[in-house]
């Protein structure tokens, strides 16, 4: 796993750049990555043309540090991910509270799904006490994975710092430790990837050269809605707020 | 705790800012569900002690959002909320009470019913009236009463936008335009800026009560009997939905689909209902939406068909408008009824009913109304405040939406609707008002298709395209409005696979018979609730235009003669075991739903 550092100079605009994958990155990411298990997990699998979204064949197993990518020109909003990822995660129990992919509403209307990227820098990881051990990256997947019996109540310092990236840590309302961070099924084929109409969501290898991190839904929104509402000046006055 | 309920609904009395928890509709909940079923039984209960005529815009009348058992539960389609109180817009040919009303119901999807339900709340019941513009935040178990004078007088869209940065992503809300603001009869509640609840006035009794909007933000988890049951009460109807042969053409399209389609069939609603077929349809149909405006597919909470589309209007006067649709209804209205052929104009027609608040189908049916004055006289430039009303002046359409919301000049006229607006303007103009029991008919056509006839003559909101055309399709409709679920779901794979996710819900195990019963007990007491205002058969006529034949298209010539009508509602009232003079339900079919106490209210008016 690469340990590069965030290279401290790069421009906020060119941060951006990598904050979430356009179509064309996505397609650029994945060939230079030469990923096996994300092409055949978007490409082969996943859509056969009548809807369905079981893929064939063996469980696929992510074998190397991934993410889960989303294609948000492609979401629609329908927060299956959520309620499968909650079920999945909760014994059965659609308890969106403990949901690890939220689902975003902007106006202009588009939708967000936030969900945990992994950051190479991993700042929650970096603001988890060492001495509690609530926290660790897995060396298989690169998931960042929250052990719920070491976490302390009320903390919040893993929380406050993810406030600036993917926004999906929360403190539980069952018993206030922090949920929400995405553990990519350890390592199973993601419940979210699977379930999703659209097929907007993928597993994709993570850049863990320091280019990759997550953005705030919101930030994201603002791309999204000038993309995709071209010419209009709501629009533009959205993606300028 | 009883499973698919919390056991609680939330009581707000706007007056005095007082709010309790209250759990009496559990009693109801075996014999009406949820939804409509218990809107209907819980206004009844209510109004039932009053004289008939009470007016809609008391503030006494309830304005109730209503859930069912299945909002909130991981099935497909569980978005939708049903809104009921008495209507203020409907009206009956002749009555004794000067405001007699029907019943009112209407449905919007979203987010805001799961939200709301998952806060703990089986509904929220408003009465009373603020002494000054409000909104209610919810919070789960929090609830707080706010001022809402930094968003009265906005549009939707403002009011969207607001709240949005105010409370966030999490939180969902439904609120009212400057319609209903100002009391239009037929103001709709909105929410994402698109969704309507918009039939039968709700937005009016909503203004009425200065309620601006509702926000809602839910952390709980529904109580089902067994998780697992829903688990594959949820794996069958996914399963059973991907496989529907629609599924395809539904997602790509919408209802759009229609639009061309209805056309060439000779039941698209065109020029104010003279015509069935519209000879441009191809200039504002779904494919030129496909190509040149819609960017994105749009969904309520699980629902994998995603009918709902946005755009952006790429050309002309209207660029860069984002609008969604169109829908069919929206598309027919503000469409072929107008005869608008500018594709843009059109949208910014469709988007300023959204906005303004106003219910889209009525408010396209009353400028097709206005048009046809116009066109023949009975309207002046002078009475439009200087707009020249022709068919398919797309901008004359968007500036009178404006005037309407806002009551301004012809606008006050006009927001009271066809039928009362014909009353005024006189000369003939009753003949251009196409409505029954004073709401709007909708964008399907009745000549070609005249199942139709009795589904907007039947309808117990008024003229509604969606109750059904036979007993059958009304009763399975009716439980979608009452569980509270899409009918989109319903339409795809009937409704067994819903009646399994309702008793893996529940755990009630109701038959087939049983389920339905609920829809009939439902039909039959809004009957009675309307009988009682003094709505009788005679209220059930299509207008007299649908007896002319319609001239142009594959369907030229086709009509529906009064014989024919006569006999569709024979036939109708003898299936539901009602009277045919009077078209009351009889006292034994009363009593076989177990609706004994109704029996007096029909022999009294007997």
């Amino acid at each position: 796993m690469s340990k590069d550092k965030k290279d401290e100079n790069i421009s906020k605009d060119k941060d951006l750049r990598y904050m979430f994958l356009t179509r064309r990155t996505f397609m650029i990411g994945t060939a230079a990555a030469g990923s096996a298990l994300a092409l055949s997990g978007c490409g082969e699998n996943k859509t056969n043309g009548t809807g369905t979204t079981k893929p064939s064949g063996d469980p696929k197993k992510i074998t190397e540090p991934s993410y889960i990518s989303v294609d948000y020109d492609k979401c629609v909003g329908c927060r299956i991910c959520e309620v499968e990822c909650a079920m999945h995660h909760n014994n059965g129990v659609p308890d969106l509270d403990k949901s690890r992919i939220k689902v975003y509403k902007y106006n202009p209307m588009v939708d967000i799904p936030a969900i945990c990227a992994g950051c190479n820098d991993a700042p929650c990881l970096e603001a988890c006490p060492d001495e509690l051990n609530a926290m660790k990256r897995d060396e298989t997947t690169g998931a960042i994975l929250i052990n719920e019996e070491n976490c302390v109540e009320n903390c919040t310092l893993c929380i406050d710092a993810c406030k600036d990236r993917a926004n999906v840590l929360r403190r539980s309302k069952e018993n206030d430790t922090a949920v929400g961070l995405c553990g990519l099924c350890d390592g199973e084929y993601p419940k979210c990837v699977e379930a999703c109409p659209e097929d907007c969501l993928y597993v994709v290898p993570i850049y863990l050269d320091g280019q990759y991190w997550a953005a705030e839904p919101k930030e994201i929104a603002k791309r999204v809605v000038k993309s995709m509402y071209r010419g209009s000046k709501e629009a533009e006055e959205f993606s300028k707020s | 705790m009883a499973s698919g309920y919390f056991e609680k609904m939330l009581e707000i009395d706007l007056s005095t800012g007082e709010f309790n928890n209250t759990d009496t509709h559990m009693q109801y909940v075996k014999q009406f569900v949820g939804g409509r079923g218990l809107g209907a039984k819980l206004l009844w209960e209510r109004l039932k002690d009053k004289p008939p005529g009470f007016d809609a815009l008391n503030p006494e009348n309830p304005l109730m959002f209503l859930l069912g058992p299945s909002n909130g539960a991981p099935i497909p389609g569980p978005s939708r909320i049903t809104v009921c109180a008495k209507s203020p817009y409907t009206k009956p040919l002749n009555s004794p009470y000067e405001k007699a009303s029907t019943v009112a119901w209407s449905c919007a999807g979203g987010l805001f019913a799961p939200e709301l339900k998952m806060a703990g709340y089986d509904g929220v019941i408003f009465t009373g009236k603020a002494d000054k513009p409000v909104y209610v935040v919810i919070d789960d178990d929090h609830v707080e009463i706010k001022d809402a004078s930094h968003l009265w007088g906005k549009d939707c869209n403002e009011t969207d936008k607001i709240l949005r940065d105010e409370y966030g992503p999490e939180f969902k809300h439904m609120y009212i335009g400057p319609a209903g603001e100002n009391e239009v009869l037929y103001a709709s509640i909105m929410t994402e800026v698109n969704r309507a609840a918009g039939r039968s006035g709700m937005g009016c009794v909503m203004g009425s009560k200065n309620l601006k909007a509702v926000v809602v933000r839910g952390t709980k988890v529904v109580p089902v009997n067994d998780f697992t049951d829903v688990k594959n009460a949820k794996d069958m109807l996914f399963n059973e939905i991907k496989n529907w042969s629609g599924y395809e053409q539904w997602r790509r399209w919408g209802t759009a689909v229609m639009l061309s389609a209805s056309s060439e069939r000779g039941t698209q609603t065109t020029k104010n209902a003279h015509e069935a077929t519209y000879e441009y349809h191809n200039e504002v149909g779904n494919v030129v939406a496909d190509t040149k405006f819609w960017t994105r597919h749009s969904s309520c909470y699980l629902c994998p068909i995603r009918c709902m589309k946005h755009g952006v209007v790429p050309s002309g006067k209207y660029k860069g408008t984002i609008a969604e649709g169109p829908e069919y209804e929206t598309g027919t209205m503000h469409g072929s009824n107008c005869y608008i052929r500018d594709f843009g104009g059109m949208m910014k027609s469709i988007q300023t009913a959204d906005e303004m608040g106003l219910d889209s189908i009525s408010a396209g049916s009353v400028v097709g109304f206005a048009m046809e004055c116009y066109e023949n006289g009975l309207l002046t430039k002078e009475d439009l405040g200087g707009i020249e009303l022709n068919w398919g002046n797309a901008d004359g359409a968007i500036e009178l939406q404006k005037m309407i919301a806002r009551k301004e000049g012809i606008g006050a006229l006009l927001a009271q609707g066809t039928l009362r607006a014909a009353k005024e303007i006189g000369n003939g103009a009753e003949e251009y008002a196409m409505q029954i029991k004073g709401q709007e008919i909708a964008a399907w056509g009745i000549r070609v298709n005249q199942g139709f006839a009795i589904v907007y003559g039947t309808s117990t909101r008024g003229a509604c395209h969606q109750v059904g055309p036979n007993v059958l399709i009304q009763h399975e409709r009716c439980m979608c409005d009452i569980l509270v679920i899409c009918r989109f779901v319903y339409y795809g794979i009937g409704s067994d696979p819903l009646l399994k996710a309702f008793n893996a819900i529940t755990g009630w195990n109701y038959s087939r018979e049983e389920f339905l019963q609920v829809a009939e007990r439902t039909w039959n007491l809004e009957k009675v609730f309307n009988a009682r205002e003094g709505f009788k058969r005679e209220d059930d006529y299509v207008p007299n235009r649908y007896h002319t034949p319609i001239t142009y298209g594959p369907h030229a010539g086709a009509t529906i003669t009064p014989e024919e009508q006569e006999k569709h509602l024979d036939d109708y009232y003898t299936d539901r075991g009602w009277d045919l003079e009077t078209s009351y339900p009889t006292e034994e079919k009363l009593r076989e739903l177990g609706l004994d106490d109704l029996i007096p209210v029909i022999q009294e008016l007997r």
